[in-house]
């Protein structure tokens, strides 16, 4: 379970690509993949190893202008799943 | 392909490759295998190596084999140890089909290739999705193959050609590749879009080899765009009989 004061990073090896709004992120060795929406592709940019979840969360509140408690759902959820998948870790 | 070896490995190798016809524009490669009883036993099959890529170079490395597959030169050399199976011997030559392919601009998918009213459908999903199921429930209809075909660019849209690597139907070895279809088991037979990405994300783990290495896969997706621009692509849900012909015949026919 993931902590609001938890530094993430993402993969070394990930390779992705935006494909009409979506951003499809492909884990090499896995063969894995996951599709993203605008929201999730956020949270792995800004998860570059130097943020905590709670940085990351008040950061897309601001950006999107969007309800915190709302944002702090969809951040710890698409970050569990990106760490469930290989694509994020926690430092 | 050419392939060299001990008469052993390459005879039965031979006799599953007679039936098959390459695509056309492929190059020959020369692949040799090379028993060599110093490498330490096989302890699980090649097909559990994970290829490596370095500057065009290709290395499989597992106990028992050392391979090395270069698309600059075109070669390919296996040393295996002589416990190595006819199918870590296949596997390798898999993995040498699907780098050539991809090196001249085609690609290997891991999909059954059925020919309906002379028309490709690819359909695909991970294993135990239902690919065997659907070339069976496609009686008479020739199966290019129920688990790999190779994909190929033409002047109009793709091709799809038959392969040695899975079980075959008929001697039809390439047809026009009409749709994509991506099996889900259901109650109910329908075709439903999928998403660019999801779409993009599904193939790219559909195709072998390649997937497992960075260096490949930027332009890998970039190519399955590409084809994706004139192949249309369904999640096609549907139940053990073969009514899914009637929906595809009714939306895509």
């Amino acid at each position: 379970m993931l902590n609001w004061d938890d530094v993430l990073a993402a993969a070394l090896d990930l390779v992705t690509r935006e494909s009409d709004g979506e951003l499809v992120v492909v884990l090499p060795e896995k063969g894995k993949f996951v599709v993203l929406n605008a929201t999730g592709a956020r949270v792995l940019q800004l998860s570059d190893g130097t943020r905590t979840l709670r940085e990351i969360a008040d950061t897309l509140a601001a950006e999107f202008g969007a309800d915190q408690t709302q944002v702090d759902g969809d951040v710890l959820r698409f970050a569990q799943a990106l760490v469930e998948r290989g694509a994020l870790h926690v430092r | 392909m050419r392939a060299r070896g001990p008469a052993a490995w390459i005879a039965p190798l031979r006799a599953a490759w007679a039936v098959w016809q390459p695509a056309p524009e492929s190059i020959p490669w020369d692949v040799r295998l090379t028993a060599d009883a110093s490498l330490p036993e096989p302890q699980g099959p090649l097909f559990e190596a994970i290829p490596h890529s370095q500057d065009g170079v290709c290395t499989l490395v597992a106990s028992g084999f050392e391979g090395k597959v270069s698309a600059a030169s075109g070669t390919a050399l296996l040393r295996a140890h002589p416990q190595a199976s006819p199918g870590d011997l296949g596997y390798f030559l898999r993995v040498v089909l699907a780098i050539q392919a991809f090196a001249r601009g085609g690609m290997l998918f891991h999909t059954a290739g059925i020919v309906h009213r002379e028309q490709g459908y690819a359909f695909f999903g991970v294993s135990g999705s239902g690919k065997t199921t659907a070339a069976h429930f496609s009686t008479p209809d020739p199966v290019l193959n129920d688990d790999l075909v190779l994909l190929w660019p033409a002047a109009t849209g793709w091709q799809m050609y038959a392969t040695p690597f899975g079980k075959r139907r008929g001697d039809v070895r390439v047809a026009a590749l009409r749709a994509l279809l991506r099996l889900l088991k259901d109650q109910d037979v329908f075709l439903a879009p999928l998403s660019p990405g999801r779409a993009l994300g599904e193939l790219v783990a559909n195709t072998p080899v390649l997937s497992a290495d960075s260096l490949w896969l930027p332009e890998m997706l970039a190519r399955w765009e590409t084809l994706l621009s004139v192949v249309p692509v369904y999640a096609l849900h549907f139940r053990r009989d073969a009514t899914f012909w009637e929906v595809i015949d009714a939306e895509l026919g």
